[in-house]
């Protein structure tokens, strides 16, 4: 041990450098885990919390489930209620907005807090809460008064802004660089042109009723419309998520191949500087496990020391991820440390740095003791 | 119980490269008895190493057998030997060879861990002991770089006595030493040799450490041999001489300056060397040319 820790203290440098190497591959690995598993917990909330029941419904286009549907759905057995939803994309002014038309009784399902103002109170009404983000960037408040066009056409209408609050529905928002417009249910009807329709429903089940059942159900009732379980939702968000995830850890498996590339080196070159001295060990009744063992503990030591401070930079770098990520107003992930993924990264980055020395550990152990003399 | 220290018998050692077979040493036999100071004395490439490495256990002989302390380590297997060479056999080398991350003591500790048969503490208290006898109390935390190179050759010396070994070889413990640090250490050798009663076996090529030993090998042409050898450099000028008749080389010779006279004066026609640079080469080849003829008419 005191041959490792020397030889290390030794070469400050290089040792530095393998270490910052493997916390670098450790850093990205834990800290994309974590804004991970933060954004899963935010996705599932948020779909969660929006859909207020176990099976979505969608129409074959943007805005064509009828709300009379909805009244025969509501109708099934095994149906406990039905909300109505509008959501699609409009524009303020110049700028691209999700418009989401909710009863005033299903607002507490998309709003999480009132920053100023208040919610609607009526179906209907030239009223409109504007979320967070999007005040920020309009510069609105309160009693402001905003032009609000719909994706085709060229109608406008005029609403009132009665609050500012944080919409919790942000997951829709991947790919948008807008904000959220919350306008009363029959005025978002108006402003499409579509009364009478709205582009989804969340279906809520009877306790003990199996949703699969209703899922089918409303399939017969209403042919061509799209339904889903809620968890299903979940699964395609959680799919989109999977696939960016597989793209990012690629880059950590890059990271991970630096830091073995670059233990594999320092291990060699360390193997190399030491080679009469192995022959000496070896001269002086070392056994090959013996020799094999002091490189190991210096790759191990390299691997221990790497992975905790890589696990300290991940979760520094995963609180700097979170706040760019909530930054953009669509998520907002917690820190959420998982011991079993810290445990992953230290265990994958001290078996990685022992799995790297085998190479230099085995040229070591092939050093013949002969050889202190061939030296001389 | 056995009353030698080494045995070689008929030990030869070939290596072989592509297109031949090197003998380097050939049918070797030597017996060093215990408490002994044998000297194997030999010029370079004599094999003197070679013999060393053998007896060590650090090579395998070709042929024939080699017992250390009453065991025979011809034919034992890596992890055997390994063991044997912690326990049985201890090594100074040229170089001192300490390694360079441990302290002095901690260098003397390194082979007693080795064996495997001493604990930490043992081992601390074994190498505080050696220390002390080589002289070298107080320097126990001292790295090899903070040593002298007669303080270090002391190290070797206490780190090869720690594990008792039956035999102690050492390969030109002073070659790297001055004169006074050699003088030192051959004292320390002479009177652990005979105040411990320790076997230790030296090659060198220095005649001086010849006057320590209790017996006198000499090693020439891979053979060993008790009496020093009565060959000299002059009968070797002598075998060669023989070998060629008489002036033959010196036609030879004379042959070659006339053609490179030729090609000096084939350059000086055409310009590549300079006229007063040609000119003092010329006179020099011409004398040179004389005097070969002046010999061969003789």
């Amino acid at each position: 041990m005191k041959f490792v820790e020397r030889d290390i203290l030794f070469k400050k440098l290089i040792a530095v450098l393998t270490i910052l190497a493997i916390a670098s591959g450790v850093a990205t690995f834990v800290s994309l885990r974590i804004l991970s598993i933060g954004s899963r917990t935010a996705a599932m909330n948020i779909v969660q919390q929006v859909l207020p029941g176990e099976v979505v419904v969608y129409g074959q286009g943007l805005y064509d489930v009828s709300e009379d549907v909805l009244a025969d759905i509501k109708r099934l057995p095994g149906v406990k209620d039905v909300t109505p939803a509008i959501l699609v994309t409009g524009y303020v002014g110049r700028n691209a907005v999700f418009l989401l038309g909710v009863r005033p009784e299903d607002i507490g399902n998309v709003v999480s807090k009132f920053e100023s103002g208040q919610a609607f109170t009526s179906l209907s009404g030239p009223y409109a809460i504007a979320d967070i983000g999007l005040a920020k960037k309009l510069g609105l408040k309160v009693g402001d008064k905003v032009t609000v066009k719909p994706p085709y056409g060229t109608s406008f209408r005029q609403y009132e802004i009665i609050g500012i609050a944080e919409v919790t529905m942000k997951i829709e928002e991947i790919g948008a660089a807008g904000g959220y417009l919350i306008l009363p249910l029959r005025e978002a009807q108006n402003l499409l042109g579509r009364p009478g329709y709205v582009s989804m429903a969340v279906v809520k089940v009877e306790d003990g009723v199996d949703p699969n059942e209703v899922k089918s159900l409303i399939s017969v009732v209403f042919p061509g419309s799209r339904v889903m379980l809620r968890e299903e939702v979940i699964g395609i968000v959680f799919k989109v998520m999977s696939l960016i995830e597989g793209l990012l850890l690629s880059t950590t498996m890059v990271g991970l191949a630096v830091a073995v590339f670059g233990t594999t080196s320092t291990i060699t070159s360390t193997v190399r500087e030491h080679q009469r001295e192995i022959a000496i060990m070896r001269a002086g009744g070392s056994s090959r496990r013996d020799i094999a063992l002091i490189f190991m503990l210096e790759a191990l030591v390299y691997g221990v020391a790497g992975g905790l401070l890589g696990i300290v930079f991940g979760i520094m770098g995963a609180q700097v991820g979170i706040e760019i990520v909530a930054s953009y107003g669509f998520l907002n992930p917690p820190l959420i440390l998982e011991p079993q993924s810290l445990l992953l990264s230290f265990a994958l980055a001290s078996i990685l740095s022992v799995l790297s020395s085998i190479y230099p550990v085995w040229r070591a152990t092939s050093i013949r003791p002969v050889e202190v003399l061939k030296s001389e | 119980m056995s009353e030698d220290a080494l045995v070689l018998r008929d030990v030869w050692k070939i290596y072989k490269t592509a297109t031949e077979e090197i003998p380097v040493l050939k049918g070797i036999n030597l017996t060093v008895r215990q408490g002994e100071l044998a000297i194997i004395m030999g010029p370079s490439g004599s094999g003197k190493s070679t013999l060393l490495s053998i007896a060590g256990g650090l090579e395998n002989p070709s042929r024939g057998n080699v017992i250390v302390g009453g065991v025979d380590i011809t034919n034992l297997s890596e992890d055997e030997l390994t063991k044997i060479r912690a326990r049985k056999i201890g090594f100074v080398f040229q170089s001192f060879n300490l390694i360079r991350n441990l302290t002095a003591l901690e260098n003397v500790m390194m082979p007693l861990i080795f064996t495997g048969i001493y604990s930490w503490k043992q081992a601390r208290e074994i190498a505080q002991k050696m220390l002390e006898i080589v002289g070298l109390k107080g320097h126990e935390e001292k790295f090899p770089r903070q040593l002298s190179g007669g303080q270090q050759q002391r190290v070797a010396i206490a780190r090869a006595l720690a594990p008792s070994p039956d035999i102690i070889l050492m390969d030109e413990p002073t070659g790297s030493l001055d004169v006074d640090s050699a003088s030192r250490v051959l004292s320390l050798v002479k009177w652990l040799n005979e105040a411990f009663g320790q076997t230790i076996v030296i090659v060198t090529h220095n005649p001086e450490i010849a006057e320590l030993a209790s017996r006198t090998f000499y090693i020439r042409g891979g053979q060993i041999f008790e009496q020093p050898p009565t060959a000299t450099l002059a009968d070797k000028v002598k075998e060669v001489k023989a070998s060629t008749r008489k002036g033959e080389l010196e036609k030879l010779q004379l042959e070659l300056l006339k053609i490179k006279l030729d090609a000096l004066e084939s350059a000086a026609r055409e310009g590549k060397i300079r006229p007063e640079i040609l000119d003092a080469e010329l006179k020099s080849l011409e004398a040179r040319i004389a005097r070969l003829e002046k010999f061969i008419e003789k």
